[in-house]
């Protein structure tokens, strides 16, 4: 009996180094083993927002447009702003520079600042980092867009909705800033993606509106080529 | 007295397997060997901006690569989590092939130095991976703990407040080890403090104007085709960089988008370095299947070719946010993928900033860097 115990414990001292050798102390075993490196960046998007459902576009073919494009509509001076202050106005202001035209960038720009302008792209997204980096409230945001809208109207602008984020742009304020845009906009460049439940060709086929599904967002570089150039 | 020299021989052999196993322990001290490049300007040590690291396990080298031309400083920072390979792999591919035309250029590859000197015990950890060079020889490469090591810094308080306002309680203890959440550090504090005051006090002592930190996550983590941006007020260009860098890289084929640093990201990099210094602060992940809970054996197939069929069918039953590639992502894939950034986060950068350009050639094509793999990129260790 004596012997089976010290060749139990010789077995259980010998486990006890062998497990020592990859690592100084238990304590430092349990919290970090694994875990992956999320925390890197606070989450607030939420992939399960992508549905699966039938593309038009694909990587062979990237952008599909329904209805005619009357390309004369739109002139300068050109306004690029900001509804929702998501990455993806920064990301339409780096199209415009590789597309080659003048225009005017301002993603928090006012009612004055837009006025005079004959179109005006607006890139339609809401993202609480980006309202959150520009210091600007939900309410303050859809204020501001709803007196840029009044300004279009009475100038008469042409205006562009430019939803270039995906799924990811898919929620309550983005939906609602759309909606705003979408009422008074003559052309929609949509990154496919975030039509899963058909919003936006229904909008667009409902009130005879051209839009361009593109694949990615890069594309949006030839689609506006194709118009400005 | 038979039974006393039974007994000697048993705490012989116990002390024979300790003897083995402390020699592999301390055997992961020994850190890799960087091949020459005569482009090299000067190597520091991150002491020189924080004296509390002077001659303890954290204390890292800093190389330098001043082209003597004027433009903007560069602050590339790999291994801030030692078990994110391509992170490291990176810098090191960076310092053996870099050749700066304007500007300067500052790369850290073992950002978290202590963290590379211990692995995850009880986990099946793989505490090395090896890579061919195109002339047969071999390098070995360490996978590290994402934590400084505990022989350096212990024990873990059970409520810590950093100089960022975060706040580690209980559980999350033990990040009080983790270098990306300490910023922007302490200059007499904890010792991973001292590391992030380190970075801290060389981006404002040498005027940083650009800095990346390169990471790599499992795959369910969500940000892995993203680079995280700080965008201050004073430095409304940061998107605009961030952008065209991204669509550059979309151009080229390679998914990319942009995200806001979050504004609770207290402690990390991105955060606290950019809400602190005047340096453009830009953080990029890439997918490491070896992180995730769903990987299988850990070997070099894993570590290297990125081969785990685990995450390609919890794709495929839509499990995965991110595009899981049937035949793996290799390591040579995700350093082209962060090289790529570096390049053109350094071009976009330049183009913004004319009078402080920071120009470098050397790195290669996303392309190039896949098709002839590591074993190319990488230089021999005479």
């Amino acid at each position: 009996m004596k012997k089976i115990i010290v060749v139990l414990l010789a077995i259980a001292l010998l486990i006890g180094f062998g497990s020592c050798s990859k690592a100084a102390t238990p304590a430092a075993a349990a919290p970090a083993a694994n875990t992956p490196s999320t925390g890197t960046v606070d989450s607030e998007y939420d992939p399960n927002a992508t549905v699966d459902f039938e593309m038009k576009t694909s990587a062979d073919k990237r952008v599909v447009t329904i209805g005619e494009i009357d390309k004369s509509l739109y002139q300068s001076p050109i306004f690029v702003t900001s509804f929702g202050q998501s990455t993806d106005a920064a990301m339409l202001d780096t199209v415009m520079k590789r597309v080659g035209i003048d225009y005017h960038y301002n993603p928090t720009a006012t009612a004055d600042d837009i006025a005079g302008s004959k179109t005006v792209i607006i890139a339609v997204g809401a993202s609480t980092k980006g309202l959150g980096a520009a210091g600007i409230s939900e309410a303050d945001e859809t204020a501001r867009a709803k007196a840029i809208m009044k300004q279009i109207k009475a100038d008469g602008s042409q205006v562009i909705c430019c939803h270039i984020g995906g799924s990811s742009r898919r929620g309550a304020l983005s939906d609602e800033l759309a909606d705003m845009v979408m009422k008074q906009c003559s052309y929609i460049v949509l990154k496919e993606d975030a039509n899963f439940d058909s919003k936006f060709t229904d909008f667009a086929s409902a009130h005879n509106i051209p839009i361009s599904l593109i694949f990615a967002t890069k594309d949006t570089v030839s689609v506006f080529t194709d118009i400005f150039k | 007295m038979k039974e006393y020299w039974k007994n000697i021989v048993v705490l012989l052999i116990a002390l024979l397997f300790a003897v083995l196993a402390s020699i592999d322990f301390i055997s992961m001290q020994v850190q890799e060997k960087i091949a020459p490049n005569q482009n090299l300007t000067e190597v520091k040590m991150l002491s020189c901006y924080s004296p509390g690291l002077k001659g303890t396990d954290s204390d890292t080298e800093v190389y330098v690569f001043d082209s003597g031309n004027p433009g903007g400083t560069m602050l590339i920072l790999g291994g801030t989590h030692p078990n994110e390979s391509a992170g490291m792999v990176s810098a090191i591919a960076t310092i053996e092939n870099l050749e700066v035309e304007r500007g300067r250029v500052f790369i850290i590859p073992w950002t978290n130095k202590s963290g590379f000197t211990h692995t995850s015990p009880l986990d099946g950890m793989q505490d090395r991976f090896s890579i061919t060079l195109s002339d047969g020889s071999i390098r070995t490469f360490r996978v590290g703990n994402r934590l400084t090591n505990p022989v350096d810094q212990w024990p873990d308080r059970t409520y810590y407040e950093g100089t960022s306002g975060r706040k580690l309680i209980g559980s999350e203890s033990p990040e009080i080890r983790n270098v990306n959440r300490l910023y922007y550090g302490k200059e007499n504090g904890v010792l991973t403090e001292r590391v992030c005051y380190g970075i801290y006090n060389l981006i404002n002592a040498e005027g940083v104007d650009l800095t990346m930190d390169m990471h790599e996550g499992s795959p369910e983590f969500l940000y892995l085709d993203c680079t995280m941006v700080n965008q201050k007020a004073d430095n409304e260009k940061a998107m605009s960089i961030a952008s065209s860098m991204a669509l550059s890289m979309q151009l080229d084929g390679l998914d990319m988008r942009t995200e806001y640093s979050g504004k609770s990201s207290y402690g990390l990099s991105h955060r606290s370095l950019g809400d602190n210094t005047a340096s453009m602060m830009t953080l990029m992940e890439t997918y490491n299947p070896s992180m995730g809970p769903l990987h299988g054996k850990m070997d070099d197939d894993l570590i290297v070719n990125g081969n785990e069929p685990n995450y390609y069918q919890a794709h495929n039953e839509g499990y995965i946010y991110f595009d899981v590639p049937e035949n793996g992502y290799p390591l040579a894939e995700r350093v082209a993928r962060h090289l790529t950034c570096i390049s053109y986060l350094a071009q976009s950068y330049s183009e913004a900033n004319p009078h402080d350009a920071i120009v470098f050639e050397g790195l290669g094509s996303y392309d190039d860097i896949v098709e002839k793999g590591l074993g190319n990129l990488l230089k021999p260790i005479d």
